[in-house]
């Protein structure tokens, strides 16, 4: 996959505060990126400066391989923004939102009345395109919001929580409709503090902290390289005999707890070591009444990296 | 551009009762212009003592002859405004309750009263200017009104979405700026095309008016556009653009000069380009026009033009920003 933006030692700072410290990524053709960080961890910075509206110290953005600066205009033609805030004009209908939007990319005529509607099909609005946006509810109003963005077919489309506020089931449609986004070719620039969204949609993800990268992978090699542990939670029966020492013999084990009616053992993720530790159990004559296994999930990736949790 | 002014129309339709009532309030400030002009004269009741030729009725005096001088309190009653006692010297003494400068005019008027009407006359605003003077304030709240498109764009933050588009920053500004100047300046026009269609007399000719509607016009747009760039509540813009409106517009005189030419508070005034304006079209109507009036209309075209050029300076700090600083 090609690099569609390359960034790279890009600094801003305001005041004293420096806010992007010497960051360098790239956005891949076709990927959807996920931006992880914790308030304050320059990623808004970040994507203001990639939207063009707020300008940068030092460092180098490319687009396609030439300087956004030798080309801006031709990168905010290839470019759709779905802001976090609903930007949207909630007297007008849906069509004329969506067509207004696109008409600042020099769509017109049947080209225009074309990429409107199909803009509105794909976030399932079609039938309610004549209507005002203040009829509309918040699910609504977010996928208006993505349709405004997406009408005149960009490359890349930033997103910026546009998930904030809704119920499940629309969530569920926005998702989907990223998902097909990126089956259709465009990449998607994605910023969210829903793990689950991150972790269902996103090709690669990058963990932002302090204005600096701390990580960067997919979900599954982020949890494998930031854990080397994983937990079984035993629920037992009859266990006034069991003595959780026997445990530690086992290859593997790192620490055995009770936490309530349940017993949580730590052990290395890379030993095979269940068997043994179900014979320690059925030889106290105790009884599994039920067997967990919990790995770690980017929560626990993110607590370990930045020692916050997302929404602090 | 035209994506913008297109899209201005429409939002503005789904609020047709701001349109009708702008429209609708410069339409009657205009007819009453038209009404009150030349046909209100508040004249001077004069009581004159000892002769009978020394000033006679006109459009600025209403004469009683009296044998005798009439009771002070005649004067407290407003009755009469003045008291003229024709001595035989042929010397005046005038007694009055209002002020010395009135006391003044009348002697004059009584020394010279053909001097005196020319001076009257011009001194006053004749039909045209008052036309112009009473749609001023009210073309120029129609700004404040219509400048509420783009203050509500920063409110809800559409202006930031529409300028990380690929429509420039100029674009942007020129669209809510000639839809703004387009909408104050066509309904107005119209209406003293209107209106000299139907044969009222309107003073000036339509190229006059098309010419102090459009400066007109470019002020209001500036200076709506200047103060909402300055908030980010349309509300507050707009309350504050119109409330400021109606206090300079006033103090300017747009209805009735409340300064006397040559006093401080005149030369203060004529900070406002309101008034710089008015004096402009008084002195184009009466076929007056100097160095000093060309002055004034430059005067009020160039605080347009930094009104604006403020406005876009301040939003574009807000919104767009150099990608490397």
């Amino acid at each position: 996959m090609k690099d569609i933006v390359k960034v790279e030692g890009l600094n801003k700072s305001f005041g004293d505060h420096h806010v992007v410290k010497d960051l360098s990524f790239e956005v891949r053709e076709g990927e959807i990126l996920c931006f992880l960080g914790p308030n304050g961890a320059g990623k808004s910075t970040t994507i203001n400066i990639l939207c063009g509206i707020l300008g940068y110290d030092s460092g180098v953005i490319e687009y396609n391989g030439v300087d956004v600066k030798q080309c801006l205009n031709q990168f905010k033609q290839k470019l759709g923004v779905v802001p976090q805030d609903l930007a949207l004009y909630e007297d007008l209908s849906a069509e004329k939102n969506v067509n207004f939007f696109a008409s600042l990319y020099g769509l017109k005529g049947e080209e225009l009345k074309k990429r409107t509607e199909e803009a509105l099909e794909f976030v399932a609005l079609y039938d309610r395109k004549d209507d005002k946006v203040s009829t509309f509810s918040g699910g609504m109003k977010r996928r208006l919001n993505i349709a405004c963005a997406i009408a005149h077919k960009p490359e890349l489309v930033i997103m910026d929580e546009p998930t904030v506020g809704i119920d499940p089931q629309s969530r569920n449609h926005i998702l989907s409709a990223i998902k097909e986004l990126r089956d259709e070719g465009m990449t998607i620039l994605y910023t969210t503090h829903y793990m689950e969204e991150v972790e269902e949609i996103s090709t690669r993800i990058l963990i932002m902290d302090s204005g600096n990268i701390i990580a960067e992978g997919t979900s599954e090699s982020l949890k494998e390289d930031i854990f080397d542990e994983r937990q079984f939670i035993l629920e037992l029966e009859n266990d006034e005999k069991l003595n959780t020492d026997q445990f530690y013999r086992v290859e593997g084990v790192k620490k055995v707890e009770k936490k309530d009616e349940n017993l949580v053992i730590t052990t290395m993720k890379n030993v095979e070591n269940l068997d043994k530790i179900i014979s320690v159990v059925i030889k106290s004559k105790s009884k599994i009444k039920n067997l967990f296994c919990r790995t770690a999930s980017l929560e626990n990736v993110f607590l370990k990296l930045t020692g916050k949790s997302l929404r602090d | 551009m035209l994506s913008i002014i297109k899209n201005d129309w429409n939002r503005l339709m789904q609020q047709k009762m701001y349109l009708c009532v702008a429209v609708g309030l410069t339409i009657l400030s205009i007819a009453a212009a038209i009404l009150l002009t030349n046909k209100v004269v508040a004249k001077s009741n004069l009581a004159v003592v000892g002769s009978t030729d020394v000033i006679s009725d006109s459009q600025y005096f209403s004469i009683t002859y009296l044998d005798k001088a009439p009771e002070k309190s005649k004067l407290v009653e407003n009755r009469y405004d003045a008291v003229i006692i024709a001595k035989e010297d042929g010397s005046f003494d005038v007694e009055t309750l209002k002020s010395n400068d009135y006391k003044e005019q009348l002697l004059t008027a009584l020394k010279n009263p053909e001097a005196f009407g020319e001076g009257k006359q011009q001194e006053e605003r004749k039909i045209g200017t008052n036309i112009f003077g009473y749609m001023m304030m009210f073309l120029l709240m129609q700004g404040a009104l219509y400048a509420r498109l783009y203050a509500e764009d920063k409110e809800k933050h559409v202006a930031e979405r529409i300028l990380v588009s690929s429509i420039p920053f100029r674009k942007y500004m020129m669209g809510h700026g000639l839809f703004i100047g387009a909408l104050i300046f066509v309904p107005s026009f119209g209406a003293m095309v209107v209106a000299k269609l139907l044969g009222v007399s309107i003073g000036f000719s339509l190229v006059q008016y098309a010419i102090l509607i459009g400066v007109l016009s470019f002020l209001s747009m500036a200076f709506a556009l200047c103060v909402c760039s300055f908030f980010k509540v349309s509300d507050t813009s707009n309350m504050i653009a119109s409330a400021t409106v109606v206090l300079t517009s006033v103090l300017a005189g747009s209805f009735y000069s409340m300064t006397k030419s040559g006093s401080m508070f005149n030369k203060i005034v004529h900070v406002l380009p309101q008034k710089d304006l008015l004096s402009f079209a008084d002195a184009w109507e009466k076929g007056i026009v100097n160095n000093t009036k060309q002055l004034e209309l430059f005067y009020v075209i160039l605080i347009a033009a930094v009104f604006l050029v403020v406005a876009i300076i301040k939003t574009r700090k807000d919104y767009i920003y150099s990608r490397s600083e």
